[in-house]
C-alpha cells in the first residue's frame, strides 16, 4: 500500500464525517461489477489491517508461585500496535471470503526492579513481546455486497507464536544464576470475532476514485474480540503470553 | 588560497597529501588529489611558488579513523592526541624535480609564512617540523611526521622552542582552538625556503573546500544536575545535558570510596577543605603558609590553596589547607635544607560529599585517569545512562560525568555523586524464582520438553503446503 493510498484512505475517512452519502453496496462478483454505475471495480485479493488495542499478557497465570508480572509491571494497560495481511484466496459465492492471514505486532511493559529489602530501584526491567500469528480468516461480506448493509462480520482462528525478551537495565536479563537468558518464544492458539464497518457508502464517489486510482476496493473500521492462549499448548515449558482483549483498527481490501 | 607569485612553469609537481600516522594506528592513509594550478617550474633559483594541496573529500572518512569536521573539512587535533604525543604524517611527492630538505611552519590561516625567519623561536609562523637531513625523503616522495604536541604548543605556549619542545604539560594547560595553515618549505637548487605547499583551510577557496588542520583541546562544559542511584553492579546516572551541538556523548568515571585517592588529575585541583597533607619527613614546628599548601613527596592529602614558597629554615612547615589545591610551589634552598626534596604538584586529591576522591569536579581527565576510572559511556547528547556492570555491590562509589565533543575532547568532570550498587531483582529473576517456565534463548529445544514446537512447525508446514496446492490449482 503506497503512501498515496493511505492518504486517500485518510481523506475518504475524513470526508465521510461531513459527507454522508447514500448507503450503497459496491463490488465485483462472478457476474461483474455492481453498485458503481458504469465504473468497474478492480480485482480484490487481499485485506490489510492496522491494529491497535490493549495487551496485557497473562504471564502470572503460568507461574506457580507469585505474581512477578504484576509485581514489577503493575496492572495498568499496555498496548499493542500491529498489522495483518490476509490473502482472500477463496470466494464463497453469496457468503464471503476465506483465506490465510499473517499478523505481527509489538508490545512491551516496563517497571523498576526491587532491592533485597523490597524497595523499588530505578533499574528498569522491560518485557517485550512480538506477537505473530497465522490464522484462517473468514469474512462474511454478503451483507455489504448484496444487501446494502455495510457490515462485514468475520472470524479468525489459528496459531500464534510470540518471541519475547526481557531486559534488565540496559542489557539482557538472566535468572539468578545467570544461566537462563531472558529470551524465548511461546506458541499456542488464538481466535477473534469481529465486525467491520464499510466506509465506502459514506462517500461512494471518493471510494470509486480511490479504487480506480489506487486499487483499494473498500475501506473499513473494525473492532474485534481477541483471545489467545500462548503457553505451548499447556506443556508447562513456555511463558504464558496470551491475552484476552479487544482490538480496533482500519482495514483495506485491495 | 595563496596565489603563485610566479607564472607556472612546465614541470608539474604533483603534490599529494595523505594522512599516515602510525601512532594513530592508521595504515598509511589514502592519497589525495593534487591541487589546482600545480606547482610548476622548479627550474630557477628565484622560484617561489605556492601550492595549496587538497585532500580529496573521501580521504578522511571511510576506514580512516581520524575524525574530521565534515562541514569545514578540518582535521582537529584533540587534547588526548596531544597528551598521547601522537604524530600527524603528511605525505607528498614531486615529479620532475626534488627538494633537499623539508621544514613546516604553522600559523593561523592567512598568515604568510613563506618569508618568515627560520628561527625556531619565532612567534610568527613557528617551526613545527624540521628535516634538514632529509630523513623523510625517498626519491621524490616525502613525508613529514608532525607531533601533535608541537602543533598545539607552537600556538599556545610562549615558551615553545621548535620541533620536539611541545610537552604533555602544554597539552594540559592549553585551552584554545584554532584553524591552522601549514607551510611546507624546502631547499631547492641552492635556494632555501622555497614554498613547496601550503596546507590550509582557506575561506577563499570555497570551490574546493580545502582541507586543513586545526587543534581543539578544550572539551565541552560539565553536565549539571548530576544524580546517581543504585543498580546491580552498576550506577544509574542522570543529568541535565548542555545545549551544545558539539557534544557527541558522555563518559562516566567511578571510584570506590574505600580505594583511597590517587593523584591522577592534572593541573590544579578544586576541592573542599580536607585534612592537612602528610609530609614525608614529618611535620614539626607549625609554620602555616597562609592558605597555600605544598604537597611534599608522598603527600597528597592537602587540597591546599595556591602554592607558594616555603621559606623556612632548618625545619618543615605545616601545610595549609584550603579550598583550592596548589599548583605546586617552588623548591627553595630552605626547603632543601629541611630535608624536603620534592615539591608536590597539583595532583593532590580533593574531597567529595562521600570522602576523599580522585574525581575532581571541573577538571578534565588525563589519559591515566581515563584508564583507571572510566566506567561507562553513552553516545549522543542524552540525559541519562548507566555505568558498565563491573562495579561491586554494597561498595560505595563516587561517580562523575563528563561530556565529549565531536573532536574527542573530554570536558571537565561534573560534581561528584555517591551511590552504592546493590542486588536488584529484575522481572525475569522474580519470574524464574517463582517457578515461571521458558527462557534460554530463541533456539532452545529439547526433546519432550518442547515437543509442542515440532507440532507447531509441522502445522505451519502443512498450512503452507495447502496454500501452494491451492495456488497451483487456480
Amino acid at each position: 500500500v503506497t503512501r498515496t493510498r493511505l492518504g486517500l484512505v485518510a481523506a475518504a475517512t475524513v470526508a465521510s464525517v461531513t459527507t454522508v452519502g447514500v448507503a450503497q453496496a459496491q463490488g465485483v462478483d462472478e457476474f461483474g461489477t455492481y453498485g458503481m454505475g458504469d465504473s468497474q471495480e478492480s480485482p480484490q485479493n487481499f485485506a490489510l489491517e492496522l491494529r491497535f488495542g490493549p495487551y496485557t499478557p497473562r504471564v502470572d497465570d503460568g507461574v506457580p508461585n507469585g505474581t512477578p508480572y504484576k509485581d514489577v509491571f503493575g496492572t495498568s494497560n499496555r498496548y499493542l500496535l500491529g498489522a495483518e495481511l490476509d490473502w482472500q484466496i477463496l470466494r464463497i459465492p453469496k457468503l464471503g471470503t476465506l483465506g490465510p492471514g499473517f499478523g505481527i505486532g509489538i508490545t512491551w511493559a516496563s517497571g523498576d526492579g526491587f532491592s533485597q529489602s523490597g524497595d523499588r530501584v530505578s533499574q528498569e526491567s522491560v518485557l517485550t513481546l512480538l506477537p505473530m500469528y497465522t490464522v484462517a480468516v473468514f469474512r462474511v461480506d454478503v451483507l455489504a455486497r448484496d444487501l446494502g448493509i455495510p457490515l462485514v462480520p468475520y472470524a479468525k482462528g489459528g496459531l500464534g507464536f510470540v518471541p519475547w525478551w526481557s531486559s534488565d537495565g540496559g542489557s539482557t536479563a538472566y535468572d539468578d544464576n545467570k544461566e537462563i537468558v531472558a529470551r524465548d518464544w511461546s506458541y499456542g492458539y488464538q481466535f477473534a470475532l469481529g465486525g467491520m464497518l464499510q466506509l465506502d457508502p459514506l462517500d461512494p464517489g471518493t471510494a470509486r476514485n480511490m479504487d480506480a486510482d489506487t486499487g483499494v476496493n473498500s475501506a473499513y473500521v473494525f473492532g474485534e474480540f481477541y483471545y489467545s492462549d500462548i503457553d505451548g499448548f499447556g506443556d508447562g515449558n513456555e511463558m504464558q503470553v496470551g491475552t484476552t482483549t479487544w482490538i480496533v483498527g482500519i482495514a483495506l481490501e485491495i | 588560497m595563496r596565489v603563485p607569485s610566479f607564472a607556472p612553469h612546465a614541470t608539474a609537481l604533483v603534490a599529494a597529501l595523505a594522512w599516515s600516522a602510525p601512532v594513530w594506528a592508521q595504515t598509511g592513509g589514502t592519497t589525495g588529489t593534487g591541487g589546482t594550478g600545480g606547482l610548476t617550474g622548479l627550474t630557477g633559483p628565484t622560484l617561489s611558488i605556492t601550492q595549496v594541496v587538497r585532500l580529496a573529500p573521501d580521504d578522511l572518512n571511510g576506514d580512516n579513523p581520524l575524525s574530521v569536521d565534515r562541514d569545514t573539512r578540518i582535521y582537529w587535533v584533540s587534547r588526548n592526541e596531544c597528551l598521547a604525543n601522537q604524530t600527524l604524517r603528511f605525505v607528498f611527492s614531486t615529479s620532475g624535480t626534488s627538494i633537499d630538505t623539508l621544514r613546516v611552519r604553522a600559523d593561523a590561516v592567512g598568515q604568510d609564512c613563506s618569508s618568515s625567519s627560520t628561527s625556531n623561536q619565532s612567534t610568527v609562523c613557528p617551526l613545527i617540523y624540521d628535516d634538514m637531513a632529509g630523513t623523510g625523503k625517498s626519491s621524490n616522495s616525502y613525508y613529514a611526521d608532525i607531533r601533535a604536541q608541537d602543533i598545539v604548543a607552537s600556538q599556545e605556549s610562549a615558551t615553545y622552542n621548535g620541533p620536539g619542545s611541545g610537552t604533555t604539560e602544554l597539552c594540559d594547560s592549553a585551552t584554545g582552538q584554532s584553524k591552522l595553515e601549514f607551510t611546507f618549505l624546502g631547499d631547492y637548487n641552492g635556494t632555501t625556503n622555497v614554498v613547496v605547499a601550503v596546507f590550509s583551510q582557506s575561506q577563499a577557496d570555497t570551490a574546493y573546500h580545502t582541507d586543513g588542520v586545526g587543534y581543539d583541546v578544550d572539551g565541552p562544559a560539565a553536565p549539571t544536575d548530576v544524580s546517581a542511584s543504585a543498580g546491580e553492579n552498576r550506577l544509574l546516572l542522570s543529568w541535565t545535558p548542555a545545549n551544545d551541538d558539539t557534544i557527541e556523548g558522555y563518559r562516566f568515571y567511578c571510584q570506590e570510596v574505600t580505594s583511597g585517592v590517587s593523584p591522577l588529575m592534572p593541573q590544579s585541583l578544586t576541592g573542599s577543605t580536607s585534612a592537612a597533607a602528610s609530609l614525608e619527613g614529618g611535620v614539626s614546628d607549625a609554620a602555616p603558609i597562609g592558605t597555600g599548601g605544598l604537597g611534599a613527596t608522598g603527600g597528597r592529602g592537602a587540597t591546599g590553596g595556591a602554592g607558594g614558597s616555603l621559606a623556612l629554615t632548618g625545619g618543615t612547615g605545616a601545610f595549609g589547607t584550603g579550598a583550592t589545591a596548589g599548583t605546586g610551589g617552588t623548591l627553595t634552598s630552605a626547603l632543601l635544607d629541611s630535608g624536603v626534596t620534592t615539591i608536590g604538584t597539583a595532583t593532590d586529591a580533593g574531597t567529595s560529599a562521600c570522602g576523599p576522591t580522585s574525581l575532581i569536579a571541573g577538571q578534565a581527565p588525563s589519559l591515566e585517569f581515563e584508564a583507571q576510572y572510566a566506567c561507562g559511556k553513552i553516545t549522543g547528547n542524552g540525559a541519562n545512562g548507566e555505568t558498565n556492570k563491573s562495579l561491586k555491590n554494597d561498595v560505595p562509589y563516587q561517580v562523575a560525568v563528563a561530556a565529549v565533543d565531536n573532536v574527542g575532547n573530554v570536558g571537565p568532570l561534573s560534581t561528584v555523586q555517591c551511590a552504592t550498587p546493590l542486588l536488584v531483582d529484575s522481572f525475569f529473576e522474580l519470574y524464574k524464582r517463582a517457578g515461571g517456565p521458558g527462557g534460554g534463548g530463541f533456539c532452545t529445544a529439547s526433546p519432550g520438553a518442547n515437543s509442542g514446537r515440532g507440532l507447531l512447525v509441522t502445522a505451519l508446514a502443512i498450512l503452507a503446503g495447502m496454500l501452494v496446492v491451492r495456488r497451483r490449482r487456480t
